[in-house]
């Protein structure tokens, strides 16, 4: 198992490098940093003294080396915008998408398995298809949509919840619903699924022949044989979750990392981009690699290689 | 055709089928059934609510936005620009993801080594930044956001394909092609392609969904389709000053979009039961 995870990690580490290459010269073809600092007025020469002290005026392949040395020392560059180093922008922003990601994610959960575990135990109920329809439409509706209606009945005209803004649980309520709703629908067909192929096991059979209660048989022998699914796919929403907060955060001005990043790219403060684009992608792989050895403490059967 | 029948058969299918016909029927005939010029300003009719509404305007059945333009109209016009999006990114990004899944998974080895590196890279990028980006550098244009659209769908198209390419290729019928003196492009194109086009037309589904919400948020940022052209993410960026009092603005292209990606998901879900024989014996 330890060589697994090195080599995963090793693996990450790989991905991290191209995923900094690719966006660096993507980036590279982009506007001009010098002129953003500079403004519009600024002479040509202004621009070349910029150009000079950011090392944009050398080839770009020894740009990335420059930039990836200072990277390794867990130097981002200075924000174009906001003059300050860019790793403090984001640390800053850190605590905001944590608080979103998780509430949203305890949200999904508590609401998508329970329901999804009595559309599997009613099947073919009215409960089951109203399960089912939620499923559906909760995968076709857009997030940020669904952001904007939250926020027109419950912040403007009930009037229950702030429409914006940061600081309080009340300023959570919404955002994290909008997030928890948009995971919701996966993991809820995924549990039904998967409780529907354990509930017609052998094993279960036997279990309630011998007259084991059936709250044990559905929540010890058939919930922990139909988590491995759940945990793998819970595991890997968490990296749709971190695309999904960057989409919430910007419609519900939630300072976080996502809206720092969008807001970023359309600024051009590229130094911030980087930083927070290699923040996100290593959020999302620790999480996928996460998900992958809590599978194996739960299934015994699962070897790694 | 018989593809087709058997869709009918299943309920949910059929009613995502009447979605999807019913999207294609409005894009194509839109100069026709548009009661308006979704172009045409009136700044005397700008923000009459719909017909229902006090205030509201029986020539204008879903209200006019903050120029005076027609909601209704605008967004049988946008229909427009969704399904080209779609049908496109599709295209773009299936093409490439097919053609890397097939290599990876058949060649195995190296070329699967890096097939897989690039797929986790893009499975790692917050998809939404990858396309912002990518549009940032290129610039705002409809065939832009295409071409970022297909830059971030590619990945799922690669990555199923190559999983069912390697079950495949071990099979005795490929073994017996390769053993009769059948090239690789033979074998990849002509014997295992048609095998997995099954998957292939349900994650031309998702994708598609993905697509068209995906177009609808970037232009709500304003880096999507230029504004001047009509489509359900421009018209809920354009309201949003005025959304949050007049939620005609913004419910109408949303319920526009949320309806689309309904019909082309459960079209895609009566597909996946009807592809898959396992499911099928059961129906």
């Amino acid at each position: 198992m330890r060589t697994y995870i090195i080599k995963r990690l090793l693996n990450a580490l790989l991905t991290l490098f191209l995923i900094t290459l690719l966006t660096f010269f993507f980036l590279a073809l982009a506007k001009d940093p010098a002129r953003m600092m500079a403004g519009p007025e600024a002479s040509e020469e202004d621009l070349m003294g910029i150009r000079r002290e950011l090392g944009l005026d050398r080839p770009v392949h020894l740009q990335y080396l420059m930039w990836l040395g200072r990277v390794v020392q867990g130097d981002f560059g200075r924000s174009y915008v906001g003059k300050t180093a860019a790793i403090n922008m984001v640390a800053e922003r850190l605590p905001a998408t944590l608080w979103l990601t998780v509430t949203a994610m305890g949200i999904a959960l508590v609401l998508s398995i329970p329901l999804g575990m009595i559309a599997a135990v009613r099947r073919g109920s009215l409960v089951d298809a109203l399960v089912s329809a939620l499923g559906v439409s909760g995968q076709a509706m857009p997030l940020f949509w669904f952001g904007i209606m939250l926020i027109i009945v419950f912040g403007v005209n009930l009037r229950l919840f702030p429409v914006s803004g940061y600081g309080t649980p009340a300023h959570l309520v919404l955002p994290a619903v909008t997030l928890g709703v948009y995971t919701m629908p996966v993991i809820m067909r995924l549990t039904r699924s998967s409780f529907l192929d354990v509930l017609s096991q052998d094993y279960i059979r036997t279990a309630k022949a011998k007259g084991v209660p059936r709250h044990l048989v559905l929540f010890k022998h058939a919930l922990r044989n139909a988590a491995l699914p759940i945990v793998l796919m819970v595991g890997m929403q968490l990296g749709v979750l971190v695309g999904g907060a960057v989409v919430t955060e910007t419609v519900f001005s939630w300072p976080g990392i996502g809206r720092l990043a969008v807001d970023s790219v359309v600024t051009g403060d590229f130094p911030v981009v980087q930083a927070t684009v290699m923040l996100l992608a290593a959020a999302i792989m620790l999480m996928n690699l996460v998900a992958d050895i809590v599978v194996a403490f739960i299934d015994p059967r699962i070897h790694f290689h | 055709m018989i593809l087709l029948k058997r869709l009918l058969k299943y309920k949910s299918g059929s009613i995502g089928l009447l979605i999807v016909i019913l999207l294609l029927g409005t894009a194509l005939l839109a100069p026709l059934i548009a009661p308006h010029d979704p172009y045409q300003q009136s700044l005397r009719k700008r923000l009459t609510p719909p017909s229902w509404m006090p205030g509201g305007d029986p020539d204008y059945f879903l209200g006019t936005d903050l120029i005076g333009r027609d909601i209704l109209s605008r967004i049988i016009y946008g229909a427009r620009v969704s399904l080209m999006v779609g049908v496109c990114t599709v295209a773009l990004a299936g093409c490439f993801g097919v053609l890397l899944g097939l290599l990876g998974g058949y060649y195995g080895g190296k070329i699967d080594y890096w097939v897989i590196t690039l797929i986790n890279m893009m499975w790692s990028f917050p998809f939404i930044l990858l396309a912002l980006v990518i549009v940032v550098v290129l610039g705002t244009s409809l065939v832009n956001v295409i071409i970022a659209l297909a830059a971030t769908s590619w990945v799922s198209f690669a990555r199923i394909i190559r999983g069912e390419v390697m079950a495949i290729k071990a099979r005795e019928f490929i073994q017996a092609e390769r053993a009769l003196g059948a090239g690789d492009l033979r074998i990849m194109f002509r014997l295992i392609l048609p095998n997995v086009s099954s998957s292939m037309f349900v994650l031309a589904t998702i994708e598609f969904v993905r697509a068209i919400i995906r177009e609808s948020f970037m232009s709500f940022l304003g880096v999507g389709v230029p504004p001047t052209v009509p489509s359900w993410g421009g018209m809920l960026a354009e309201s949003r000053a005025f959304m949050l009092v007049m939620w005609w603005l913004a419910a109408f292209p949303g319920l526009a979009i949320f309806f689309s990606a309904l019909g082309v998901n459960l079209m895609g879900d009566g597909l996946r039961d009807l592809l898959d024989p396992r499911i099928r014996s059961k129906a």
